[in-house]
């Protein structure tokens, strides 16, 4: 039944191989993947689906180079994320990895705007970090939001800001934590479509971590994930 | 509010830091009312301080700091000093001039009744004292001289008689000079000259100069020429009790000044628990910010532009409050609100700089710990 589920792609962004992430809890070790092979093609859009439990985040986390594996090997472009630095591994995130999370993490202090520029912030492009983000949130349809701080924007306007945030420094994946998660169905219908245009304009891969079915149709692909393995998708 | 906007927008860490003051106000607010509490104690404190002892100095200068007296010392046989002996000593000091004196008592007859008045009895009065009204005579060996308080007190002027009592016998007095200064050692005072004691002995002699430090010298050269293995002078100057003065309130303005830097370092701590607030609050956009590519600096960078504005705006304040105490000190003690004793600057610079550098400090940990939280984890909230 175990069967490779990935395709392994030449032009792989980011791939892993026999990766298994283990996490300690005082005297219990717990094996959030237990050796599981994926890959990630720049420009296409993988669903990962499973219960809650059942190891998407730590995948989600390694693949944005937030932690690193216990066992095996995750390569960005080719190379081995387990001999980057800290600071090999945070300037990586921000060249080539966008976020998204299901609460939106929008700073509540910054506009809308300012929000998008978050990441380039401390840049010295001002100018050019203005223009992209107006663009960018032009590009989500919130060209006369960019102004409005958090609290003046609904559940929906948030992720696409969040989208747009995360899509400020070019990324070439962009990672997605149950993007519709706090939103009604329409309006998450409207964040998917968002991203398949995207992956299109801005030719980005975008893997969508959920446990909703419903939300994986809208991908090219989808993997399962049960208890820390990997099943075939459709 | 342009320029303001401006400024902020070329430094993105102060935006981010300021939009963060203004987010948690109350907390803020509180931590930034400690630090101006902080540097107004120790600008106050150390600049009135300083603004008083200007004021006491000065009037200490005023009292005769710049004589040094000169007594028999113990060693000495006679109590006394003849006039070889007060050449001698003036030899040694030159160019300040000695001044041979003996004081007593005696009673000033007027309409009103008999006053005791003090008598100073004195070879060279144009050394010390000022001329305010009449002459001294060249060969002064009659007459008296007047100090201000007692001319004013009794409506006298030159040419006036006076009955003065001395020794129990009464004379008349032609009055020749009203003077003022002398170094504040007699006080209301009528000067006589030391020939009507008919004695050629003196039992204390005193040194004029023309400033403190030259007073102080003066006495060190007598000290070292008279007094060396026996002590046949007796030195004493007003410049040691101004030294001792000056230690004194130097002593108690920093130890007070120390007092107000722990007003300030217990806003330090009010600093570091505002930040350790607020880096518990938004540790989730601390992740955030890690996992979009900040770097651990650049999260302690943000972090500690965060406290130093703190920090900054309650310097601001408390500087701008010290400022107001200390010219109200300066208008008290010096005479003019705007009469900055040196002293005084330095003790609001310190201020200002222990002000921020405390905030910075106190951000140090707070940072250094949300720099350090596992994105991950903080992700998770």
């Amino acid at each position: 039944m175990a069967r490779s589920v990935d395709r392994r792609p030449d032009d792989a962004v980011i791939e892993g191989h026999d990766v298994v992430k283990e996490y300690h809890t005082g005297e219990q070790t717990v094996r959030a993947l237990k050796g599981i092979d994926f890959g990630i093609a720049s420009g296409e859009s993988v669903a990962v689906v499973g219960p809650s439990g059942s190891g998407k985040s730590t995948l989600l986390n390694l693949l944005g180079l937030l932690d690193v594996p216990t066992d095996g090997s995750v390569t960005l472009y080719g190379e081995e994320t387990a001999t980057f630095s800290r600071a090999d591994r945070t300037r990586k995130r921000k060249d080539v990895i966008g976020f998204v999370f299901q609460s939106y993490f929008l700073i509540p202090t910054l506009t809308a705007r300012e929000n998008v520029e978050m990441p380039r912030l401390l840049d010295r492009t001002p100018e050019r970090t203005r223009e992209r983000a107006t663009e960018l949130l032009e590009r989500v349809g919130l060209g006369d939001r960019l102004d409005h701080y958090p609290d003046e924007l609904s559940g929906g306007q948030k992720q696409r800001v969040a989208v747009a945030r995360s899509l400020i420094n070019d990324p070439a994946l962009l990672l997605a934590d149950e993007p519709t998660g706090n939103l009604d169905r329409d309006t998450g219908d409207r964040i998917l479509d968002l991203f398949d245009e995207l992956r299109e304009t801005e030719d980005v891969a975008v893997v969508t971590v959920t446990h909703d079915d419903y939300v994986a149709t809208a991908a090219d692909r989808v993997v399962r994930l049960i208890d820390g393995t990997l099943r075939g998708g459709e | 509010m342009i320029p303001w906007t401006r400024l902020f927008g070329r430094v993105p860490s102060m935006l981010v830091a300021r939009r963060n003051v203004t987010r948690a106000k109350v907390r803020s607010g509180l931590a930034i009312a400690a630090i101006v509490i902080g540097v107004v104690a120790i600008g106050a404190i150390g600049a009135g301080g300083a603004a008083f002892k200007q004021s006491q100095l000065a009037t200490l200068d005023d009292q005769g700091a710049t004589n040094v007296f000169v007594l028999p010392g113990i060693d000495r046989d006679e109590r006394t000093f003849d006039r070889t002996d007060v050449q001698r000593i003036e030899e040694r000091i030159a160019p300040a001039g000695v001044l041979a004196t003996r004081s007593g008592g005696g009673e000033l007859r007027t309409r009103e009744g008999t006053e005791p008045v003090s008598l100073t009895y004195l070879a060279a009065p144009r050394l010390v004292y000022d001329v305010r009204a009449g002459s001294i005579p060249t060969n002064w060996r009659r007459g008296a001289l007047l100090s201000a308080g007692v001319a004013d007190e009794y409506g006298l002027e030159p040419g006036d008689r006076v009955h003065l009592t001395r020794d129990g016998e009464t004379s008349v007095v032609r009055v020749e000079a009203v003077v003022t200064g002398g170094g504040g050692v007699g006080g209301p005072s009528v000067l006589l000259p030391l020939e009507l004691t008919g004695e050629r002995r003196f039992s204390r002699l005193r040194v004029t100069t023309q400033s403190v430090e030259r007073a102080e010298s003066a006495a060190a050269t007598l000290r070292e020429e008279f007094n060396g293995r026996t002590d046949t002078l007796l030195v004493f100057e007003l410049t040691s009790l101004v030294r001792l003065f000056r230690s004194i309130v130097n002593g108690i303005n920093l130890f007070l000044a120390g007092l107000a830097a722990i007003s300030l370092l217990v806003a330090g701590v009010s600093i570091a628990s505002t930040m350790l607030m607020a880096i518990i609050r938004r540790r989730q956009e601390i992740g955030v910010l890690r996992a979009v590519g900040y770097g651990r600096r650049d999260i302690v960078r943000i972090l500690l532009a965060e406290a130093a504005l703190l920090g900054l705006i309650g310097t601001a304040i408390g500087l701008t409050l010290a400022l107001l105490v200390t010219m109200a000190a300066n208008a008290l003690f010096l005479g003019g609100p705007l009469a900055f004793a040196g002293e005084s600057l330095l003790y609001l610079a310190a201020a200002a700089l222990f002000g921020i550098g405390v905030s910075l400090v106190a951000g140090v940990y707070p940072a250094w710990r949300a720099a350090n939280d596992r994105p991950v984890e903080a992700l998770r909230g």
